[in-house]
């Protein structure tokens, strides 16, 4: 029983976010190399069309979706929004994750008759946020204190972080043998903005007091850190284009940069079947210059002012009492700045998957298999983690691929996340010549309403291809 | 070459078409009627006083006063989102004496803008006498508060009951409590 839990509980974690459960494993797509740097390469070369070979896009909430708060049903908002809140958990978040390649490539290289290695290379720009939702906090403004006295309003609820950032990076895949590949790439990040705040602790609680009704105690240990932020916002113009002038600068090589690697295999296990594995984004951002970090620190229990008859130290006037009252609070919610250089982790990504496949095309000419001819279907599993603040997200996905045509390729998945046992994706790459586009989407049940999605993702891109073995 | 590109345009338009999809209505200026109506409770003033702190200097000391500068009912916050507000006082006497306990309101130019008054009982017996009194600030009432910000804490001993000396026997003791009624956003 206690094992049905625990993993009914897993379940309940799963997660979408960043999970790109469609195009991993997609080997005509060149990008699916970023999610497996030992994935199968079926390309001679490559390049991606600036800035359209990898559009990406993902927005997601655990807890609600925007039809259940939005929808023109004639019901209360407020009436909505308290439903919500009682819904949802502290463990529920909102995510938006975001990548744009600027440009990218690859070639085969090796022995002429056998090019068993490969190098990709390219620049990305990505955007992820992730924010927890403060139950907390929320009951805290839906309601107040009054009401709730004892009861403690935990301020290790406010959870969140973001960053900007550009990846700079260079892949290296060989083929050891028939059965078995493996990858690194190396990665430059240049965070363009960071801010993160998710080590808060304390407490505010209104308790019965002895002197008087309450003892309201107020327990404060809260940060938020931010890199590339203050010289924005502080800045005396407030012209946009100067500020947008100034990130541009930081795509590459930024003053805040990290180092990271991604590693990955594919082992052929028989003709037939394949395992994969992958990790991604093991590496690090040192933030140095332009951090601005906020802390308010304290500790103080409030039980009203005594203004007759003050409990004070020798000579201390009432008036001496009542200005100490007021520094105190002065103290608690005083908000301290410092410039403390931080580091900050990539959210590190977990990749694998066991593959089946089958069905390989009949040749026209005689009514036998033909030996070179690669199968034109693949059922498969894949499991997904990410590294979060609070906790690890995963996913588990089942998917079915077809060679359609000569030149068209489509995957069907069905994704176990957090907030539905029905997340179908769906995804079809055409090469037309060397020329390559593909479209990713998942949640596709939900489209029908598309608001009461509680997550929406899509990729798409171009490239130019040149495959080997054209036939 | 020509009819396949038409060809898979066509497959990858209607991919499209499937993606965008529909909606059903949503009304995004919903999140305009946004109102929190939270009640927040504070703790104000307090005391805990034997009856001997009424004898100074060899004489009863009929009237204890003090004013505290409060500057947080004409802060904008608090009237732009304070509907309502109770003060609640509680008194528990031991003292065969009874008190008379006064609040003063007072704006800028020391005007006063509210007062009000109540007594704890006398203890015959020394029991605990609890005595408690709320205050509703609504409407015109309610503006007084806001317009305040200086409070004036008296307490006087009645005439009657026993003589107040370094010997009396008892306590007074005063707990108070705010309890405030927010709307942010739409008020009607």
């Amino acid at each position: 029983m206690r094992k049905v839990s625990f993993l009914f509980g897993l379940i309940t974690c799963m997660s979408f976010s960043q999970n790109k459960q469609v195009l991993y494993g997609f080997s005509e797509i060149p990008q699916a190399l970023l999610l497996n740097p030992g994935g199968e390469i079926k390309n001679d070369w490559y390049f991606g069309i600036p800035l359209l070979s990898h559009i990406h896009v993902k927005a997601g909430s655990s807890g609600v979706s925007v039809y259940d708060l939005f929808a023109n049903d004639g019901i209360d908002f407020n009436g909505k929004l308290r439903n919500a809140v009682n819904k949802m958990k502290p463990t529920d978040f909102f995510t938006i994750n975001q990548q744009l390649e600027m440009f990218s490539g690859g070639y085969a290289f090796g022995p002429s008759y056998e090019k068993n290695q490969y190098l990709s290379f390219g620049l990305y720009q990505e955007t992820d946020l992730i924010a927890y939702f403060p139950k907390s906090i929320a009951v805290l403004a839906l309601d107040g204190n009054a009401n709730n006295i004892n009861r403690p309003f935990q301020l290790n609820q406010i959870n969140l972080s973001g960053e900007v950032l550009s990846v700079f990076h260079v892949g290296y895949n060989k083929k050891v043998d028939k059965d078995f590949t493996f990858g690194v790439r190396g990665k430059i990040y240049s965070s363009i903005a960071n801010f993160n705040s998710t080590k808060n602790k304390g407490v505010f609680v209104t308790r019965t007091g002895e002197n008087n009704f309450y003892n309201q105690i107020f327990n404060l240990d809260l940060e938020a850190r931010t890199s590339g932020i203050s010289s924005l916002i502080d800045d005396e113009n407030s012209n946009f284009s100067n500020d947008i002038a100034a990130l541009r600068k930081r795509i590459l090589f930024g003053p805040n940069l990290g180092l990271g690697f991604d590693i990955g295999f594919t082992y052929n296990l028989t003709k037939q079947w394949k395992v994969d594995a992958s990790l991604l984004d093991i590496g690090f951002i040192s933030h140095r210059k332009d951090v601005k970090n906020y802390k308010i620190e304290g500790e103080y229990s409030f039980e009203g002012i005594n203004p007759l008859f003050p409990e004070t130290d020798t000579g201390q006037t009432s008036e001496d009492y009542w200005n100490d009252v007021g520094e105190a609070f002065e103290d608690l919610f005083e908000v301290k700045e410092n410039a403390n250089k931080y580091t900050t982790w990539r959210p590190v990504k977990f990749n694998a998957s066991l593959n089946y496949a089958f069905g390989k095309k009949q040749s026209k000419d005689c009514n036998c298999l033909k030996e070179d001819l690669s199968y034109l279907n693949a059922v498969g599993m894949q499991f997904y983690a990410i590294n979060r603040p609070k906790q690890p997200q995963l996913a588990l996905t089942a998917y079915y691929y077809r060679q359609l045509f000569k030149s068209l390729r489509a995957k069907v998945t069905y994704t176990v996340d957090s907030y539905s046992f029905n997340n179908i994706g769906l995804g079809i790459s055409a090469h037309l010549g060397g020329f390559n586009f593909y479209v990713l989407a998942d949640n596709f049940l939900q489209y029908k309403n598309i608001y009461n999605a509680q997550s929406v993702s899509l990729q798409l891109g171009f490239n130019y291809i040149f495959n080997k073995n054209e036939n | 070459m020509i009819k396949k590109l038409v060809k898979h345009i066509a497959i990858i338009v209607l991919f499209c078409f499937t993606i965008v999809s529909c909606t059903k209505e949503v009304d995004f200026d919903q999140a305009k009627d946004l109102s929190l109506e939270p009640i927040v409770a504070s703790n104000l003033v307090f005391f805990n006083a034997p009856a001997t702190n009424f004898f100074a200097n060899s004489s009863e000391l009929i009237t204890v006063r003090d004013s505290v500068i409060i500057d947080l009912f004409n802060r904008d916050f608090f009237v732009d989102n304070v509907v309502k507000a109770e003060f609640v006082f509680e008194t528990v006497n031991s003292i065969n004496r009874a008190f008379s306990i006064q609040v003063d309101f007072l704006d800028d130019a020391n005007q006063q803008r509210h007062t009000f008054s109540f007594t704890s009982l006398a203890s015959p017996t020394h029991a605990d006498i609890i005595t408690t009194h709320t205050e509703v600030f609504e409407n015109n009432l309610l503006d007084d508060l806001k317009a305040s910000n200086k409070v004036v804490l008296t307490i006087q001993a009645l005439s009657g009951g026993s003589p107040l000396n370094n010997s009396t026997p008892g306590r007074i003791q005063l707990k108070s409590k705010g309890i405030f009624y927010l709307t942010t956003g739409e008020i009607e």
